[in-house]
């Protein structure tokens, strides 16, 4: 019956994405221009070039970072984790504020996170053997974190305001303006992150015993930090390049999984926590489409509005979050 | 069987012990004793892999345990660790299931488990819903359906009560009794003492950084007084 919703709830927020909006297209309008029969240009045009992309990049993207979340929740036993924990969103944004003050935008922007959040990860990766500790591991990301935030805020301020402005707008996240093709790659991604972390189901519930467990029961403990990093950085780096550093889903979306679906399994959880994220990013998606103040609602508010209520409300609920 | 021969334990190029010579036979309980950080804890990682031995051998029914994988050290030796919360969200039944691991648990083994700890109307708790008593039966039951020659516990009865302690204590030998080597580092040495149930002390000297056996004590007072 959980799934059943939820995949209902992803079905009616995709359709509710195209639908809506500025202009408020009839349901067959919007089915005429999908299959490519629709006698207006405009509408074909609202629906398979603006809306339809961005629906699929909301459920990508939230799908993707609350898989990121759930990961490294798990891995570093630590119900406060998310995607941002391992400084990729921190390269990412190195590499925006780079080419922004610089004085580039469009593609280069795209380009630029994503060297920035490679390079974070490939850094991690290359220092993960030397810290076998995963508590190590969360304090080298956070430190990666803070000395990339420093070198951003050093280039902020020997910045033009105009690109301080766009910097800050890239900052605000947005599953916007991607085309077909930065999807497929947002994709290729985030799919395989998705099917990794269905392949690792069992030995993510052995390593949620604590690492001794793990270990004694025969866990190859180095492989699987590989994988969870590698599926983490995918994930993280892919949508942080092309929407910004979305906060909150990534962090909140595992809770209120664990909170529906009441398992501990991750044959249940990862996809429970995958359809979840989804719904979550195009719910979000929407509300950022209101048309509120002059461009609509930042998508890391609307993200924080949804997110630090729903973690508030478990607690105060007495339930426990992890 | 457990031989250590010639083993050297500690951390990196810390020696926390060395020259341990001992043995335990298969369905012996051994107590593994000593002040705090004589070293009881490295001695147990050791045993299970999860610390590298600095020289020397353990040996498992003939099978030196350091040069197995992970996966074939795991179907030597068991763990069981003292815990009042693990990270997980797991029920009862779930937690045993993973003690098979890769492999799948038969389901009818996790129920005669269930029934055998008095864990059936537990089954379907999460490990956070129960008592500290019982998460601890639960981890023994999945260390059990690991099905190792090898038992490890580390301070198996930290976290339980008296009444608890003195049952666990008095019941060791029903473990045992399958014809495991159950190796348990404890504090609690006049239960263990008193529930007559041990055959070997293991004893780690903190000063001369030694271990030694022995098999019994007239009294509690020389088993403390042996310690030093």
């Amino acid at each position: 019956m959980r799934w059943i919703l939820a995949a209902m709830a992803v079905v009616v927020l995709i359709a509710a994405e195209l639908f809506l909006g500025q202009v408020v297209l009839a349901p067959l309008d919007v089915v005429k221009a999908l299959v490519g029969a629709s006698d207006n240009a405009v509408t074909h045009i609202i629906v398979t070039g603006s809306r339809l992309p961005r629906a699929l990049t909301a459920a990508l993207a939230g799908g993707g970072l609350a898989l990121a979340g759930l990961l490294m929740q798990q891995y570093f036993h630590n119900p406060l984790a998310g995607p941002g924990v391992l400084g990729i969103s921190s390269g990412a944004g190195l590499g925006v504020a780079l080419v922004v003050m610089a004085g580039l935008g469009g593609n280069s922007i795209v380009g630029a996170a994503f060297a920035g959040a490679m390079a974070v990860l490939v850094l991690i990766l290359a220092f993960a053997r030397r810290m076998p500790q995963p508590v190590s591991l969360l304090i080298f990301g956070l430190m990666t974190g803070y000395l990339v935030s420093a070198v951003v805020t050093i280039v902020q301020a020997g910045t033009t305001s105009e690109a301080l402005r766009s910097f800050v707008f890239w900052g605000m996240g947005s599953f916007a303006d991607l085309s077909y093709g930065q999807v497929a790659v947002l994709a290729l991604a985030v799919v395989p992150a998705v099917l990794l972390s269905l392949r690792m189901h069992r030995r993510m519930d052995l390593w949620s015993l604590g690492e001794a467990y793990a270990r004694s029961s025969g866990l190859n403990v180095v492989r699987f930090r590989w994988e969870v990093l590698l599926a983490t950085g995918l994930i993280t780096g892919a949508v942080t390049a092309y929407c910004g550093p979305v906060a909150f889903i990534g962090l909140a979306v595992p809770h209120v999984a664990r909170g529906i679906w009441q398992s501990g399994r991750h044959s249940v959880l990862v996809p429970a926590v995958v359809i979840s994220g989804m719904a979550v990013g195009l719910a979000c998606d929407l509300l950022v489409r209101l048309p509120i103040g002059a461009g609509g609602l930042p998508l890391n508010a609307v993200t924080a509005f949804f997110g630090a209520p729903v973690v508030i409300a478990l607690l105060l609920k007495g339930r426990r979050v992890f | 069987m457990v031989e250590l021969r010639n083993l050297s334990i500690g951390y990196g190029t810390k020696v926390v012990a060395s020259g341990i010579n001992a043995s335990a036979e298969p369905g012996e309980v051994v107590v593994v004793a000593g002040r705090n950080g004589a070293g009881k804890s490295t001695l147990l990682q050791t045993l299970c892999g999860l610390l590298p031995r600095l020289d020397g051998q353990v040996m498992v029914d003939g099978t030196e345990l350091h040069r197995l994988n992970a996966l074939e050290r795991a179907q030597k030796v068991a763990l069981v660790t003292a815990t009042t919360q693990l990270p997980t969200a797991l029920n009862v039944r779930e937690v045993i299931a993973l003690g098979a691991w890769p492999q799948h648990a038969s389901e009818t083994e996790i129920d005669r488990l269930l029934e055998r700890f008095n864990l059936t109307d537990r089954a379907h708790h999460r490990l956070d819903q129960i008592s500290d008593g019982e998460r601890q039966k639960t981890l023994i039951a999945r260390a059990l359906v690991q099905s190792t020659p090898v038992l490890v516990m580390d301070e198996p009865t930290a976290f339980l009560d008296f009444p608890s302690r003195v049952e666990w204590w008095d019941g060791i030998r029903q473990l045992a009794g399958e014809g495991k080597t159950l190796l348990v580092a404890t504090h609690d040495l006049q239960l263990a003492y008193r529930s007559s149930q041990v055959d070997r002390y293991w004893l780690i000297h903190p000063k001369t950084k030694t271990l030694k056996t022995y098999r019994t004590f007239d009294s509690l007072e020389a088993l403390v007084a042996a310690m030093d």
